[in-house]
């Protein structure tokens, strides 16, 4: 996978990572770009219709629990309260982390 | 603060599945989630072997609890099929089973989507032309007819036999035609019963028609999908890893508006586009051997140009290749040397391109990684 800048319209993930006991979530895209994004605002941003939110004793905010790769598109990611029906596509992962 | 590391030192000394390897480095950790000193912990083991591995769960969790800092720990055994061990479902907390995912299938190396906007077409006498083309090529091939409303594939490969049960009991043997090995529905029932899906169980009856088959070892399986831009077309693109699709299309504005659909739905879920075969692209008249453009002509290949996609070829309207298809003795095999045949397998030979010699680079799934 060469390093060259590709144009915005087709961004796609080289690498997924976890981080602060799930979170943060770090994406590097092929074209060298580097972006995170909290694991509260991917919950909310979750596109999947069956969104309840459930509110964690004490206030605490949700974890990245799971990801798992869907098709060639995107990922589906489960979080501690539950949720685990969002399927986050490589566009919307790239305006996630980078917005 | 317990980090991952703390609890993986804990149990570098138990032996994992295997009763050698030290459980961590056996691979068999299958995940660990650390809230607050409680740690879940969830160790992948041989479901048959799941009651066995009762002691070195309970070893491992009470190895965990020792461990300073740890408030409680919870260690389940997980399997394919998720059995025996008590899950922590109330603890909301707790990881959840990863749900199915796009799994490839075993020894299936490439796997192609042959799809229309619309019905009508000649798809399926593509597809099975097509699968044969490739065979012809040297590759070991498989179809898979996936248009589960109204199969095809037993008309077109001329079979009539049903699908023996493999000795596991649980897998179907696809019936090998032609050299190739052929799955559909149509083998289960008659052609005159009606088959009436809910929109879910065609999305089983699919999992099922590609993991409970024995499709043993193929360079590529063509999977006739159903016309149109729905649920299957979906699920293909989200359960099963697509090397690539080719659509179908005829000349005419009418068709080419749904293929430009279907192009835009392979482009959405990122299954790469193989290209466009122009079907019924001219007639060519057996009598005066005069040409006449019935559906127009040229217009999936301006289509493709126009969306970027490749043009893999034109296939005529003839009555040779609607009488062989009819008659379960399609025109690649009964005629192979004819120029029907030609046209299919000059089709076969750019999808062959595309798929073992494409030039460009395949993006690889991205690295993740859980900490």
């Amino acid at each position: 996978m060469s390093d060259e800048p590709k144009p915005g319209p087709d961004p796609w993930p080289s690498e997924l990572r976890v981080q602060e006991n799930g979170k943060l979530l770090k994406v590097t895209f092929d074209d060298g770009v580097v972006g995170s994004v909290s694991s509260e605002r991917l919950r909310d941003a979750s596109p999947s219709a069956d969104k309840k939110r459930i509110t964690l004793p004490g206030g605490r905010t949700v974890s990245i629990v799971a990801i798992e790769q869907v098709g060639n598109y995107a990922v589906r990611i489960g979080f501690d309260d539950g949720h685990d029906t969002g399927i986050y596509t490589w566009r919307l992962l790239r305006t996630l982390t980078t917005h | 603060m317990v980090s991952k590391d703390d609890v993986m030192a804990a149990l570098a000394a138990i032996p994992g599945p295997d009763g050698k390897t030290p459980l961590p480095k056996s691979g068999a950790i299958d995940g660990v989630t650390i809230r607050d000193g409680k740690v879940f912990l969830a160790i992948k083991v041989d479901p048959a072997r799941a009651p066995a591995m009762e002691a070195m769960r309970s070893q491992v969790e009470a190895r965990i609890k020792a461990v300073a800092g740890v408030a409680s720990a919870l260690v389940t055994l997980t399997a394919q099929a998720p059995q025996g061990a008590p899950r922590p479902a109330a603890a909301p907390e707790a990881p959840r089973p990863a749900a199915r995912g796009s799994r490839p299938i075993e020894g299936v190396q490439k796997i192609i989507a042959v799809a229309s906007g619309k019905g009508g077409v000649g798809k399926s006498t593509t597809a099975c032309n097509l699968a044969l083309g490739l065979s012809r090529l040297g590759l070991r091939v498989g179809v898979l007819d996936a248009d589960l409303f109204g199969p095809s594939m037993p008309r077109l490969f001329g079979i009539t036999e049903k699908p023996a049960l493999a000795p596991d009991g649980k897998s179907l043997i696809p019936i090998t035609k032609f050299g190739i090995k052929v799955m559909s529905i149509g083998f289960l029932v008659g052609d005159d019963s009606a088959i009436v899906w809910r929109g879910p169980m065609v999305i089983s009856a699919l999992n099922q028609f590609l993991r409970d088959v024995e499709w043993g070892e193929l360079d590529v399986l063509v999977v006739d999908m159903p016309p149109g831009t729905g649920d299957v077309q979906l699920t293909m693109a989200q359960n099963v890893p697509l090397a690539g699709a080719v659509i179908v299309s005829t000349p005419q504005d009418l068709s080419l508006i749904d293929a430009r659909r279907g192009i835009a739905m392979f482009k959405q879920v990122q299954a790469p586009l193989l290209g466009i075969v122009e079907n019924m692209s001219y007639f060519q008249c057996p009598h005066c051997g005069g040409r006449t453009d019935v559906f127009a002509h040229g217009g999936a290949r301006h289509e493709a140009e126009k969306q970027g996609v490749p043009f893999l070829g034109e296939i005529p309207l003839d009555i040779m290749i609607r009488e062989t298809s009819d008659g379960g003795a399609p025109v690649v095999i009964s005629a192979p040397d004819g120029p029907q045949a030609k046209a299919f397998l000059d089709v076969a030979e750019r999808v062959r391109a595309e798929l073992f010699e494409a030039g460009k680079p395949v993006r690889a799934a991205p690295r993740i990684f859980m900490s």
